[in-house]
């Protein structure tokens, strides 16, 4: 029984712990919290290695802990996690990150003035690349709601961009 | 280009460049580390949960059927422990009415003075309860009123071991894994024999370490909070650094003194502090004893985080946290009681 429940553990870590990473990695510039919460993640899939569903719907899973785990984390700093301390070390050693891509400053700004909700669903969408219905099980809404959200984020983020000028507009032209 | 695609182009990194970073020996040891832990999710190395506070000495071999069933008596009552006194008097005979952190402080000193410290291979029992967090499948968020989770732990005072039972098994654990509250360099037993104990030195030492940490606190809360992060990790912390803890909290301008009853339905001291606004941060004393005896952590006003990671809406009377240690006792093996 033990046997098994490693062997599950590690194949959903060997499956999942790159993308799950970069999930935690794009959204938060701290080396230290990302490993916390990489680690805080998948201890929870650890521990709770019954709940997590089958095949890619344990990616949605492991997506919709970890962005629990981001939010808690800012308000429980001083519980931080002794796990991987080499990955801990790793990262902070490593940098990561690049610049946007040439031409898109604007939208880069655009995007950082958001509102908190409107970013996280665009970024499941262009980070994840989700569509509506996993974006659904990730954020806990029906499928249906999740649409109305992305449509409506994606409606905010056309507007900001609007007001970066044409040069933004004509990329958003080939959106039509 | 639709929008999915330029929201791409601005991902700070890939999924391939994340999977780079976390290959190899990292990778192995995250997975083989919580592979070690409790997967029922116990107290275990994970979080920094192990709920330190009060301690009785039992004695070294719990024989004689009286002394068991005193001891069973104890546990069934949220009743908090008490400090063995070193004379014959008890409590102390100069406490001052504790009217302020620092009178709190104060008394926590001439309390150590008379409280004998567990030996290094002693272990410390606790046993803790707790309210439970709701919100599958991520972890704590707000607790649910009312919910109840005991947990039971032994550590060695010298922190070398820890354990816990699970599945009527008492399972052993080394803490070479658990690493240091935030604020810490380290809590080994020699370092933290090696902190001074008067406040004042006591306080440079903690604010020449919370320098390091990350974000834009205020050193007072950056202080107040490690001072938590220490007291709630360290069963065994020595009663006069613990006194000097308090002595530190003492000289925060933000910290509190005020009465409580806790979750066991203890009446308490506490020493709290309001953080951003919203959450107050508060940890519990035995008003006898001076040790240790929980935590909570309330919202006392509406408030929305801000970050990329999601919005996170706190709505006031939410309980963050919410403990308390109801029994405990330094026994010398781990499963004594």
């Amino acid at each position: 029984m033990t046997g098994d429940r490693q062997r599950r553990f590690e194949q959903v870590y060997a499956d999942n712990r790159g993308p799950v990473l970069g999930y935690v990695l794009r959204r938060t510039r701290s080396p230290d919290d990302a490993a916390d919460v990489l680690a805080e993640t998948f201890l929870t899939a650890w521990r709770r290695l019954d709940d997590i569903p089958a095949d890619a719907q344990a990616r949605l899973w492991l997506y919709a802990v970890a962005r629990r785990v981001l939010a808690n984390h800012h308000r429980s700093e001083r519980r931080r996690t002794a796990l991987g301390a080499k990955l801990r070390s790793k990262l902070a050693s490593a940098g990561y990150g690049h610049e946007p891509h040439p031409g898109l400053d604007d939208v880069a700004a655009a995007f950082r003035n958001l509102a908190d909700g409107d970013r996280e669903i665009l970024a499941l969408a262009g980070w994840e690349g989700l569509d509506a219905g996993q974006i659904a099980v990730v954020l806990g809404c029906s499928r249906n709601a999740a649409r109305i959200r992305l449509h409506r984020a994606r409606r905010r983020l056309a507007q900001a961009l609007y007001h970066h000028g044409t040069a933004t507009l004509d990329l958003l032209g080939e959106n039509a | 280009m639709n929008d999915d695609v330029l929201i791409s182009r601005i991902a700070p990194l890939s999924d391939a460049d994340a999977a780079a970073m976390i290959s190899g020996q990292a990778a192995r040891e995250l997975a083989e580390q919580i592979m070690q832990t409790d997967p029922a999710g116990r107290p275990g190395p994970a979080r920094h949960r192990r709920h330190p506070l009060r301690m009785v000495p039992v004695a070294a071999a719990i024989t004689a059927a009286a002394t068991v069933v005193a001891v069973m008596v104890a546990l069934a009552r949220p009743v908090p422990a008490v400090r063995p006194p070193r004379g014959n008097s008890w409590p102390p005979a100069h406490l001052e009415a504790v009217t302020s952190p620092a009178a709190l402080a104060a008394n926590a000193t001439l309390a150590a003075d008379r409280t004998i410290d567990p030996r290094p291979t002693q272990w410390i029992y606790l046993m803790v309860i707790s309210t439970i967090s709701h919100a599958p499948p991520g972890g704590a968020m707000a607790q649910i009123p009312g919910t109840r989770q005991t947990t039971g732990t032994w550590t060695r005072a010298d922190r070398r071991q820890t354990a816990f039972l699970t599945n009527g098994r008492i399972v052993m654990m080394s803490t070479d894994i658990l690493g240091s509250p935030i604020g810490w360099p380290q809590i080994t037993y020699s370092y933290l024999n090696s902190l001074p104990t008067d406040p004042d030195r006591l306080m440079n030492v903690i604010k020449d370490n919370v320098q390091a940490i990350p974000g834009d606190d205020p050193t007072g809360q950056r202080v107040f909070n490690a001072v938590v992060a220490l007291i709630e990790n360290n069963p065994a912390l020595p009663a006069r650094l613990s006194a000097a803890l308090y002595g530190v909290l003492a000289e925060l301008n933000s910290v509190h003194l005020g009465h409580a009853t806790d979750l066991a339905g203890q009446q308490v001291l506490s020493l709290s502090e309001v953080q951003q606004g919203y959450l107050k941060q508060e940890i519990f004393i035995n008003p006898a004893t001076y040790a240790y005896t929980g935590q909570e952590t309330l919202a006392i006003r509406d408030h929305t985080s801000t970050g990329l990671d999601g919005t996170l809406h706190i709505h006031q009377g939410e309980l963050l946290a919410d403990n308390a240690i109801v029994a405990s006792a330094i026994v010398d093996h781990p499963g004594e009681r």
